[in-house]
This record gives structure tokens, C-alpha cells and sequence, in this order.
């Protein structure tokens, strides 16, 4: 009755969320186990009318994460996964497996695997997805070919990562319009990120425009196509570059990528710092043109471009309770002097990589209570029941994981 | 200025056998002075539980592999690279020429390339080394060619031929590198890309320490191809071009490795 009631609840939050906001995964999420996306596992087409989903994850030494997607036959499944080091660390092994649900036998290989295709040793690949059905796609260490979690990754910490979920069509859902050459011209993409196909020529530049908040996690990743299939040509011959522009026009410091992968083609994260959220523009051009005005020879080629936007860690909320109290702040001050563990460690509320008293303090002014007292906990067997005392935690921690920065 | 030396230290993780691929013997060190290894899983060697896998012939139970200690290395200084091998036993003109001359032993060159990303900014250093066909303690004949040791510094023990860099089917038969240090203009341009100035000075004795356990792939972990041994799978998963031979072209090896640095 309770797991019943919280995949309600889950199912709920999942179509009321706009599209590419993040979900959690849930351990234990192994091969026989993938966390299904969306929860009751419909058609992914169908809960994410935008093409795209953002799952974030922790990757700990000897871990493997699996999720489940319903796809359709004749789509292309794109993955791209993200960690706030930009792959200079950490070594990820994604595949792609079309099997029943529970089936867990490492004999049985992936139907398409990746190890470096993303930035820096991270993952990325297309799947040209040939049955209707569950898919799985599972997050490993480099090391672990059979995705049973023999790898070291994460041995220095857990690796905290986005994995970009999205399904292009064949013929696209979205398209780019024919006078997207400028930046005062881009085209218009919603809130949260979608999945788009657009085409590329030489002297030819693509923009496109969507709405960011302040502190967002913004990925753009871009497949090429192959010219007459319906699958990636990855990047081994098309070259090309994306530049992050802000409300202003201006270049976004680090918003700017050329080779990130696979091959020749390019990605990117970024965080959207304070004060800067509002109307960004996405340019989209060749290797060569690093003014974005059209320098450049490449293609002409078709290209699938995924972008995508997530609210970023709520900031003090260390025990993710939805909830600011002493209880957080405790654990700060118990952490002073240590670096923190990435970009998206909530004890890092100035996030200058280092967990000080002055994190404590500008926590505090977030505690929820008075005098940061303690959060009252609803007793177990108290007039809501233990079901919905459960349900309502989860909420909160939904609602703060789906919160705009 | 120093004469060139050639300063890599390698270690080698497993003994050699009798084929002609096979490796030198050596023992997981030379791991620097002053940095301990751990293995992965946390358990003592089990061939000699009251010391340490960073020693000669210690190695982990099987599925794990010997780290370097958290507690001998600088926290939170850590990228992931590639090493690149490059081996030409004939160094050629630009007619060409061939790995099996005469004068082999004289034009013979090792070539390493690292490159890693550091603040999302690319880093490449390489250098290129003489080999030579004695002064180490390698086996005679195909597997001879190394940098030998110069002063206080031990060279490359590992046989540094085309075929050696090269992995094929069976026992022994691929690259028993595990940590590798490199010489000091190397070395100080690794830690000068890695460190902070407050760092450098602080930790005077630094030494960046390449750990090359996720490149060098033997099936002894998953018991698939027995101690030591590579299956045909593995081989193929394996980042490398083979020119040995008559071929004139040089031979490429390329593994991941994880850069750290001892304090």
C-alpha cells in the first residue's frame, strides 16, 4: 500500500514537472533493478513531450547504476552524461541494454556501449533503438565491461553526475526554422531544454534561444546524423563548435566548447552563475568560425542538438530533508576546514570549494525555525499514518530537487 | 645541464615467462620512496599479510590492485590522462627503414606523450628517449632494448621493443606497467600544471606518480585467462597499433592513467 501510494505521488510529481528537470536516482538501481524513467514507466515520448529527461546520480567505487526507458521503435536514443569536472577526473562506461526488466546476467552484452565519447573520459553515444520496448541504459566505471560494478571509480569520492537522457523522431518533433542566423533570430526553445533537429552548411550559424534561472545546470550536447540513416555519424568527420551567449549577447565565460565529443563534435555543461539567469542564446556553427559569423566549411550534415536545464543542489540542505535546521548547519561546522566535494556540495553554500564557518553562517539565515531549531518530524503512527508521513518527505524532497534556482 | 636521462620508473605487476613476448621481471616497485600502496579491496597482500603490496612480489587478492595510499599522496590532486607509447626500433629517414637493421640498438627511441585536461584546459607533455640494448636487467635477445638506470635513478626496466608495447593473446603477453614516474624536467612540468604555488612550496619533494591500473587489462582478475594471461576479448578493447616487425612505422600503445601526486 505505501510503495503504491509513493509511486503516486512520484508519478504525480513527474508529469506536473516541466520537462528536464532532474531526477534522482534511487539505490539500489543495478541491472535487475533500473530505476524506471519516468516512474511507472510509460512511454518516455509520451512523459517528456520535450524529448528530454535529466537524471542525476552518485557514482561510488563498485556501484553500477541502471535506468529503464519505454521506447519505440525508429527513434534514436541520445545519452550524454555530465560531472561537475568535466570528465578530467572521473572515467564512465554507459550501455545500452534491450532486456526484461529484472534480467541481470553479465553474459549478456549491451546492445551499444560507450567509454570516452563525452567530455574528457565521460560517455556519451547515440542508439538507434530497433524493438519497441524497455531499454535500460546503465552508468559503470570504465573498468567494468560487464556492468557488475568492478571499477575504482569514485574511490576518491562519490562522482556526482547528470545523465541526459532524450529520444529524437524521425520525422523531428521540433525543428529549426530557416532564419535562425543570428543571434536576434534564434530560435525559441522551452523552458527546461528540448531535443531539436537543425542542419548545418558551410557559412551557415544556428541559434537558439531558451530561458535560464540563476544557478541552473545548462547542457548542451550535439549528434550529428549519418546522411540517408537514422543514427549518429559520430562526429568522425563533421567538426563543430557551440558558444553559450547571455541576456546580453555576450560570450558566457566557459560556455564554449569544440571537440567534448564524440569525435569532432561538441558539448557542454555549465552552472548559470548568480545574477546572469535570464534569456541565453545557443550558437551552433563549424570548427574554424570562432566568431560565430559563418567562417567555416563544414558539412552540410543534419544534427540532433539536446539541451537541457535542471535546478541546481539546494544550497545548506546537507541531510536533503527539504528542510534547513540545526541538524544541516551541525554538519557544517562538523566539516569546517575540508574541501568540498564539487561544485554541487550543499555544505558549499559560497561555493568556493572549501566548507567554512562562513558557510554555517549564510546557511543559517536559510534555517527554517527559529533559531535553526529542529524540524518537527511528524510522529510515525500520528493522525496522517506512516504512508503519508513518507509520501509528504518525499514530496518535499521533490519539490526541492524540482525548485528553480 | 644534465645529459638526457631517460628516468622513467615502471613497475611491473607481473614476473616474466620464458616466450618471446614475455616481460622482465620486476616487482610493483619502483614506486617512489615514501608513498605506500594499498590494495583496492583494503586487505593485505595475502602472501605476506603483515606488509605492504607496493614490495616485490606482494601483489592483491585477485580482482583487487595496488593504489597508492591516500596518506602518501596530496589530497584532492588527482586528473585522469593518457600515456602514449610510441616505440621505433629503426629510426627512419624520410625513405623509410626497418626494425630488424644492423644499428638497431642506436636508433631506437622511446617517445611518451601525456596529455590530460586541468580546468578545462588541455595539458600535453612529451619527450623522446634513447633505448639501449644493455645496462639493464632484461632478458637477452628481442626483449632487450630498456633505459638503463643513470646515477640514483632507476631507468625503464621494462622491455621497451615494438612487440613488447604491444599486447597479444595468452600469459605475460602484455605491458606490466603499473606506476610510472618520469624523469625531473618531465616530472616538474606535470607539477607545475597540477599544483598551486602555495602547493610547490609546500611540498618541496612532490613527485607526480602516474597510476596505470586502468590501462593495462589482464584477465588474471576475472581468472578468464588465467595468472597473468590476456584473452583475444581484451586484446581487442586495447588502444594500440602494431608496426613491429619489418614494418618500418613506429608501434603505439596508449593507457589511461590516473595522476597523482606524492608528497
Amino acid at each position: 500500500m505505501r510503495r503504491a501510494a509513493l509511486a503516486l505521488l512520484v508519478a504525480a510529481l513527474a508529469l506536473g514537472r516541466s520537462a528536464g528537470a532532474a531526477i534522482p536516482e534511487t539505490e539500489p538501481n543495478g541491472r535487475g533493478a533500473p530505476n524506471p524513467i519516468p516512474p511507472l514507466l510509460g512511454s518516455f515520448s509520451s512523459a517528456f513531450g520535450n524529448g528530454v529527461a535529466v537524471v542525476t546520480g552518485d557514482l561510488t567505487e563498485g556501484d553500477v547504476d541502471f535506468f529503464a526507458l519505454n521506447l519505440t521503435a525508429g527513434q534514436l536514443l541520445l545519452v550524454a552524461l555530465f560531472d561537475p569536472e568535466r570528465g578530467e577526473l572521473n572515467d564512465t562506461r554507459i550501455g545500452v541494454f534491450f532486456e526484461p526488466l529484472s534480467q541481470n546476467d553479465p553474459t549478456v552484452p549491451p546492445v551499444a556501449v560507450n567509454d570516452d565519447g563525452g567530455p574528457g573520459f565521460l560517455s556519451r553515444l547515440a542508439v538507434p533503438i530497433d524493438q519497441t520496448g524497455i531499454w535500460k541504459v546503465g552508468v559503470t566505471g570504465y573498468r567494468d565491461t560487464l556492468f557488475q560494478g568492478a571499477h575504482l571509480e569514485g574511490r576518491d569520492g562519490p562522482v556526482h553526475y547528470q545523465l541526459i537522457l532524450a529520444v529524437a523522431t524521425n520525422p523531428a518533433t521540433r525543428s529549426e526554422s530557416q532564419n535562425n542566423n543570428t543571434l536576434a533570430q534564434a530560435d525559441a526553445l522551452p523552458t527546461g531544454g528540448a531535443v531539436l533537429q537543425a542542419h548545418l552548411q558551410p557559412t551557415d550559424v544556428d541559434f537558439f534561444a531558451l530561458s535560464v534561472a540563476d544557478a541552473d545546470q545548462l547542457t548542451v550536447s550535439l549528434f550529428d546524423l549519418q546522411s540517408g540513416s537514422f543514427d549518429s555519424a559520430r562526429g568522425e568527420v563533421n567538426d563543430t563548435r557551440i558558444q553559450l551567449f547571455d541576456g546580453n549577447g555576450l560570450p558566457v565565460s566557459g560556455g564554449d566548447n569544440d571537440d567534448g565529443g564524440p569525435g569532432f563534435l561538441s558539448n557542454l555543461s555549465v552552472t548559470v552563475p548568480p545574477g546572469a539567469g535570464g534569456r541565453w542564446t545557443i550558437g551552433v556553427t563549424g570548427f574554424r568560425d570562432l566568431g560565430f559569423t559563418g567562417n567555416h566549411l563544414s558539412g552540410p550534415f543534419d544534427y540532433e542538438l539536446i539541451v537541457s536545464t535542471a535546478a541546481a543542489v539546494e544550497r545548506c540542505d546537507v541531510n536533503a530533508d527539504g528542510f534547513v535546521d540545526e541538524s544541516d548547519i551541525n554538519a557544517i561546522l562538523n566539516a569546517r576546514g575540508q574541501p568540498a566535494t564539487g561544485p554541487d556540495d550543499p555544505r558549499d553554500a559560497d561555493g568556493d570549494g572549501q566548507i567554512t564557518v562562513l558557510d554555517s553562517r549564510a546557511c543559517t539565515l536559510l534555517c527554517g525555525n527559529p533559531n535553526c531549531a529542529a524540524k518537527v518530524t511528524t510522529p510515525a503512527c500520528g493522525s496522517l499514518g506512516i504512508e503519508a508521513a513518507a509520501a509528504i518527505v518525499l514530496l518535499g524532497a521533490m519539490r526541492r530537487k524540482g525548485a528553480r534556482g | 645541464m644534465a645529459p638526457r636521462m631517460f628516468l622513467l620508473l615502471v613497475s611491473a605487476t607481473a614476473l616474466a615467462a620464458g616466450s618471446a613476448s614475455a616481460f622482465s621481471p620486476g616487482p610493483p616497485r619502483p614506486i617512489p620512496t615514501g608513498v605506500t600502496g594499498v590494495c583496492s579491496d583494503g586487505q593485505p597482500p595475502p602472501g605476506n599479510p603483515a606488509s605492504t603490496c607496493d614490495l616485490n612480489g606482494n601483489t592483491c587478492d585477485a580482482g583487487a590492485v595496488c593504489l597508492a595510499s591516500p596518506a602518501s599522496v596530496i589530497p584532492g590532486v588527482a586528473v585522469r590522462g593518457t600515456l602514449t607509447i610510441i616505440v621505433d626500433e629503426d629510426v627512419s629517414d624520410w625513405n623509410g627503414g626497418q626494425d630488424t637493421s644492423a644499428n638497431r640498438a642506436d636508433n631506437a627511441r622511446l617517445t611518451l606523450l601525456l596529455e590530460f585536461r586541468i580546468g578545462n584546459k588541455p595539458f600535453a607533455v612529451a619527450d623522446i628517449f634513447r633505448l639501449s640494448s644493455a645496462g639493464c636487467t632484461l632478458q637477452p635477445g628481442d626483449s632487450s632494448l630498456c633505459i638503463p638506470p643513470t646515477g640514483s635513478f632507476v631507468g625503464w626496466n621494462e622491455p621497451a621493443t615494438e612487440n613488447n608495447i604491444i599486447a597479444k593473446v595468452g600469459g605475460f603477453q602484455d605491458l606490466a606497467l603499473q606506476w610510472a614516474q618520469v624523469n625531473p624536467q618531465f616530472s616538474q612540468a606535470i607539477l607545475n600544471a597540477l599544483l598551486t604555488p602555495a602547493q610547490l612550496q609546500q611540498f618541496p619533494d612532490a613527485q607526480p606518480l602516474l597510476e596505470i591500473v586502468d590501462g593495462v587489462a589482464t584477465d588474471s582478475e576475472t581468472g578468464s585467462a588465467g595468472p597473468g594471461g590476456i584473452s583475444a576479448a581484451t586484446v581487442a578493447t586495447l588502444d594500440q597499433f602494431d608496426h613491429s616487425g619489418s614494418d618500418p612505422l613506429a608501434s603505439i600503445r596508449r593507457v589511461k592513467v590516473t595522476i597523482r601526486v606524492a608528497k
